[in-house]
This record gives structure tokens, sequence and C-alpha cells, in this order.
């Protein structure tokens, strides 16, 4: 057996035998999903109640509304009257959180070639019902885009010849098709806010979407199987002897490191597997499974175990750094989305929150397994997290030699 | 070729001075002693022979291999047995060593093989399946043992083997050292325990405050720095004033065990003692004989009791 096998097995080991370890990193995040599930009740994946204004009432304006009434995210309330819409979103009748105009004009613009501009108003309140709401509304139209400048372009192509002569050069069709498709914005979305008169209780919601929990079993072992596994497991390899009998034999610091992170990574995805397998049998959840959610889940992993590692490698006591990362980790908990929006904490901690590598997490998370948003639209919060996971890990690589000569 | 050369190696912590200028040589299928009290220097020098610490000048060879440029290579060659056990609780005995033997890329079949031999040797059978949070400190002791010499190392480095464990339990190690020296395996052994080093020892260097006072087998020891043997005779206290007064030819001295004559010939002495009391009508309680200790030869040498040192 190769030692960073053996170092890997070993330490699995471990973590397995550990009651504390088992109940911290499996039961107690178990033992808080029943806990707010419970109190909160359940509820089903989010769809959004939008109210449409159909100005336009074009051809193009019906085929917009019932493509967005089709994608499951919204649902879509029609209002005939302007200010009856506006005032319906914010007084939030019927859970109506915004409004989409499709001005008129819409569909004689599109038709003529010209730039069609819809408006989407979002109710002012939940941040991160807000954000969601963006996101998903400024995709679609994208995505509308693209649909029809296919077949806008399918419909000029017919009757482009295969080679046509300009200024001296022959330029084929596909180069002209490329060039057309540059040049074309079909339509556009501008995005408001819509404040309220009356500032709802809106926290509910996030502990009602069952989803949500998969995201938060993910960011808990990220943070505790993870950052605090890390720290823990080399603290005690030296504060127990363990580092010394290991470098009584000739296994290189980088077979131990090697060992190290596979052995933490194992026991992570374990933990893993455990905590979201647990949480879909007992709430039964609709999420999307993607597979957006590997990378995202490895970027995490790789953060927190190589965040941990770190705060024990510059840590010149080890049972400084457990303790330090036990308490970090604690509170991390309540700064990274996971019980409730950060958006909610008051300025500074916000500011904190949001540049923790575990708030991104969640955001990324929630985006893929509750609006099935694919990895690019996900793409800010994955990247810092991305990044977050190679600086990590690059800084716990680099302090490692000096840890383990120090055993 | 010697199997251990260390050559003129200092070591400091800060203002400690843990070595200082230290030489020695081990020859192969020796069994060596580092006798001296705590903080001698003993732990160091043997971690910078297993290629655990660099010393701040001078070199290590280990069956010629340099410790500061092969350490690898030095690690193979040395199986150390530190003074803590170093055993991981939540395993068991076996998990224990399957994880030393990884460390060392053994393969399962030499694993296998080898946990075979050192379960006779040490008699491991019970440990194997026990975790070992749960065993004596004698048992870990074993375990620790095992782990060391489970790579099959030429040269081991034993770093007080014997501390906390019980008199029947000490003798049971000896045994264990005695099988070792039977294989001809080299062993370095650091021990405070005088009677240790006797018993086990082919040469010893005897440490204080960081240098080798003197070197050699323990008998040479005792004879060149131990100084005279001794007969102590206990008698009755009202009939101490009267012993003096018999006794007076053999010079003999008050001591807290009671009278101590110092002799190059003890054996002689014991009956010409005896029957100079007895024809004085006095009956000793005990008369012994008491030869020369590497506890002497440390005071002789040091000015210090190794005794009280380590206490």
């Amino acid at each position: 057996m190769r030692p960073w096998v053996g170092i890997a097995k070993k330490d699995a080991l471990q973590f397995f035998r550990s009651k504390s370890t088992l109940f911290w990193t499996l039961a107690f995040p178990l033992i808080m999903m029943l806990f707010f599930s419970a109190v909160f009740g359940g509820g089903e994946a989010a769809v959004y109640d939008i109210a449409v204004v159909d100005q336009d009432g074009g051809e193009m304006a019906s085929i917009l509304v019932k493509a967005l009434n089709s994608t499951g995210i919204v649902a879509v309330h029609r209002f005939e009257n302007l200010e009856e819409a506006r005032e319906a979103v914010r007084l939030g009748e019927e859970d109506l959180v915004g409004l989409l105009v499709i001005p008129r004009g819409f569909t004689a613009n599109l038709s003529q070639g010209f730039t069609a501009s819809v408006m989407f108003y979002v109710r002012e309140g939940d941040p991160q019902v807000q954000q969601v709401l963006t996101s998903f509304m400024t995709g679609f139209v994208e995505r509308f885009n693209e649909e029809y400048r296919k077949r806008m372009l399918e419909y000029v192509s017919a009757y482009l010849p295969p080679n046509v002569s300009w200024g001296g050069y022959q330029v084929s069709r596909e180069m002209i098709e490329r060039w057309m498709l540059s040049f074309a914005k079909p339509s556009n979305i501008t995005v408001a806010l819509l404040s309220r008169r009356e500032v709802t209780a809106e926290t509910a919601a996030y502990w009602e979407n069952k989803g949500h929990w998969v995201s938060v079993m993910f960011a808990y072992s990220f943070i505790f199987s993870g950052m605090v596994g890390a720290a823990a497991v080399l603290a005690y390899e030296k504060m127990l002897g363990g580092l010394k009998r290991i470098r009584m034999s000739p296994a290189s610091v980088w077979e131990i490191l090697a060992g190290k992170v596979a052995g933490e990574l194992l026991t992570l995805t374990l933990s893993q597997i455990i905590l979201v397998v647990a949480t879909v049998a007992i709430l039964r959840p609709e999420v999307n499974w993607s597979l957006s959610l590997i990378p995202l889940i490895l970027a995490g992993d790789l953060a927190s175990a190589s965040l941990g590692l770190l705060v024990a490698e510059a840590s010149p006591d080890p049972k400084a750094a457990t303790e330090a990362t036990v308490t970090v980790g604690v509170l991390l908990q309540f700064f990274s989305g996971m019980y409730f929006p950060v958006q909610f904490l008051p300025g500074p901690l916000r500011a904190f929150a949001e540049v923790l590598p575990f708030t991104k997490a969640v955001e990324a998370l929630d985006g893929v397994l509750l609006r099935g948003f694919t990895l690019s639209q996900v793409a800010g919060p994955a990247l810092y997290l991305g990044v977050m996971a190679i600086i990590f890990t690059a800084l716990a690589v680099a302090l490692f030699p000096r840890w383990a000569r120090e055993g | 070729m010697p199997a251990v050369e260390v050559v003129d190696v200092s070591k400091r912590y800060g203002d400690v001075v843990a070595l200082d200028g230290v030489i020695l040589s081990v020859e192969e299928g020796e069994v060596f002693g580092l006798l001296g009290p705590n903080g001698a220097g003993k732990t160091t020098l043997m971690e910078i022979v297993a290629g655990l610490r660099t010393p701040d000048s001078g070199k290590v060879l280990v069956l010629g291999h340099d410790a500061a440029k092969e350490p690898e290579e030095i690690r193979r060659l040395v199986g150390f047995n530190p003074q803590e056990t170093l055993l991981y609780d939540d395993l068991t005995g076996y998990e224990n060593l399957e994880f030393v033997a990884s460390l060392f890329s053994m393969s399962r079949e030499e694993f296998k093989e080898k946990l075979k031999e050192l379960t006779e040797l040490l008699g491991l059978e019970e440990l194997l399946k026990r975790r070992a949070g749960k065993l004596s400190g004698g048992q870990r002791r074993r375990l620790s043992l095992a782990a060391s010499l489970l790579h099959t190392p030429s040269v081991i480095i034993l770093d007080e083997p014997t501390v906390g464990l019980d008199p029947d339990a000490r003798r049971d190690f000896w045994g264990f050292i005695e099988r070792l020296r039977g294989e001809g395996r080299t062993l370095l052994i650091s021990t405070h325990y005088m009677e240790e080093a006797d018993e086990l020892c082919d040469r010893v260097a005897i440490m204080d405050s960081g240098r080798v006072v003197t070197v050699g087998p323990p008998d040479e020891l005792k004879a060149k720095y131990g100084g005279l043997s001794k007969v102590v005779v206990r008698v009755r206290m009202r009939q101490l004033g009267r012993a003096l007064e018999v006794l007076k030819p053999f010079s003999p001295q008050p001591a807290p065990e009671g009278l101590e004559i110092a002799t190059e010939d003890p054996q002689s002495l014991v009956p010409d003692v005896v029957s100079t009391l007895q024809s004085a009508g006095i009956h000793p309680e005990s008369v012994e004989m008491r030869l020369p200790t590497l506890e002497d030869v440390f005071l002789n040498l040091t000015g210090k009791r190794l005794v009280e040192v380590v206490e």
C-alpha cells in the first residue's frame, strides 16, 4: 500500500470512529434540518407569481408570455390595467413578486427589424427573490432572443446565394449569417424595483423551500467536515504524535499531503452523501440534479478543506487551531445564507458574509438545485468559489512542508 | 564499517545546548547504551541518528549513509521507537501496524509475513484485535516496538523503552532485546536505569549535559571509574560503637545502611569481618558485598548522583 493511501484510509477510519465527530458533522445538521422543517412546515419548490400586462397584444407578445408560463419557474397572472397590476404587486396580492410589461409596438418592432423592449419590475423585499427573478428574467429574454434570431436567419438565409461577390471578395453565406447575427438584438429588458407598502416576513419562505436544505447540507459539510475536519486532522496528528510516527518513515512530505487531502476529501464526500441522501429521503424535495453540481461541490470541498489545512498550518499551536476553526465554523453557518438570506444581515456583517466562499457555494447550489440554472448562469459565485479554492489550496500546499518538518 | 557513526555533533535549542561535540561509534551487531539523566541529550542524539532532526554541526552516518543528505534512506535503515508509544487510540493494534506498513510501502504479503513473525516475537496475538486506547502500558509498548520493527530495520533505536513499566514487564522487555541481539541486530538504547544498561549493553556511553563523558563496556567502566567495592555490615544499634571499635583495622565508615568498608577484594574480606565480629561477641544482622555500579561511575565522573538528577 502506498503511504498516501494508508494515510487517507487511517484518517477516514478515525473520522468514522469518533463519536463526537459523527455527531457534529452528521447528526447535528440533520437534527437542525428536522427541527426547522417541523417548525416552518413543508412547501414545494418555489414558483414565483408574476403579473403580466400585455399592452402590445401582438403575436410575438403572446408567444413570449406563453413561453414564460411554460418554464415552471414563474406563474403568470394577466392584468389589463398597468396601474392595477403595479398596485397588486406592491401589496403582494396573490403572492405576486414581479411585473412584466410588454409595451405597445413590441411585435411590430421585432418584425420590422428594430429592437423591442420589455420592462420588468421586481417587488422590493426579499433580496434573494429579487436576485433570482432578475437573473431568471434576463436569462429568459436572452434565450427568447436566441430563438428568434435563429428563426429569422433561417428565413433570410433561404434568399441568400451560396457566395456573394463584395468589393472584389467572395463572401460565403455562413459569413454573412455570422455577421448578421452579431448585429441582431431583437429585444432587451429593463429591470426596476417596485416598492412595497407593507413589509412582510419572508424568512419563512426560505425555510419552507425543501430543496434549499440540500444546499444547506452541502454548505454544512463544507464548514464542518471540510474546514473544521481538515484543521482537526492536522492538529491532532501533531498533538498526539502521529506526525512523528509518519516522519519516522521514508514517506515524502508530498505523499503525506496527498494522503491528508485524499482522506479529507473521502470523509467529506461520504458525509455529504449521507447528509444529502438523508435529506432527500426525509423531505423529498423537488430539486434539479444536474451535472453542474459536480464542479460546484468539488470547488466547495477543495476550498473548505484547504482553508482548514491552512489554519492548522499557520497556527503556532495545534490546539488553538482546532478551537479557532470550531468557533469560526459555528459562527460561519449563520453568515453563509444557510439559515436566512445574507441580505438580511446589517451592513458590515453582510459585506463579510458576501466574501465567504460558503455564501457563494450556497448561492450557486441554490441556483442549480432550485432554479435549474446551468453553470454559466451561476458563473459569478461559481467562479468566486473556484478562485478561492485555488488560492487556499496553493497557500496550504506552500505551507505544508514547514508544518510537516516541525512535527 | 560502524553501524552508526556520530562525528562531532552539536545541537542547540535557543540558549540551551542539547548536544556539545558528541563523538560516538556503534559497531554492527552491538547493543549500545546511552546512559544519563533527563536533559543529558540522549533523545536529541537518537532523533538526529533517526533522521528526525538535523544537527547544527557535525555529521551522522548510518551504515555509511549521511543522515543529513539521505534522510529517507536513513529512515528505511533505522527503526526508531520513541519514548511515547505514538499509537492511534481509536484504531486496533492491527490497523495501527497496517498503517505503519503503508508508510514503508510494504505489500500486503510482506506485511502479513512480518506481522506473523512479530506476533510470535512480541506476543501480539491478543493486541491486534483491540483498540490501542484500551491496551495497558506494557501492551502499548510492545505494539509500538512492533511498529518500529515492521520494516526490518538494520539499526534499532529504543528511547527509554522501559519507562513506566512494572518490574515483570521490564524483564519481559529485556527478553525481547536479547532475542533481537540474537538475530545480530544493532541496537542503540537510551536509559537512565543503570541495571538495565548493565544487563543489556555491550558498551555504554555515559552522557551528561549534552556531552559524552566516557564510553566503554560496563564492566570496564566500573573497574576504571567505579571505585572500590564495599562490604556493608548491619549490627544492632546498641552494638554499633563496639563494632566500630573491633573493625577499626578495616577502616569502617558509618553510613545510613550500616558500616561500609571499602576494599578491592570483598570476597576475601567478608569472612575476616564476620570472624572479627563474632570473636568480639557481636552477631551481625547482615553482611553484604556491594560491587561498583554504573551509578558509581556516573557519580565519580560527574560529581552527581544519577538517581537524584533523574528525580
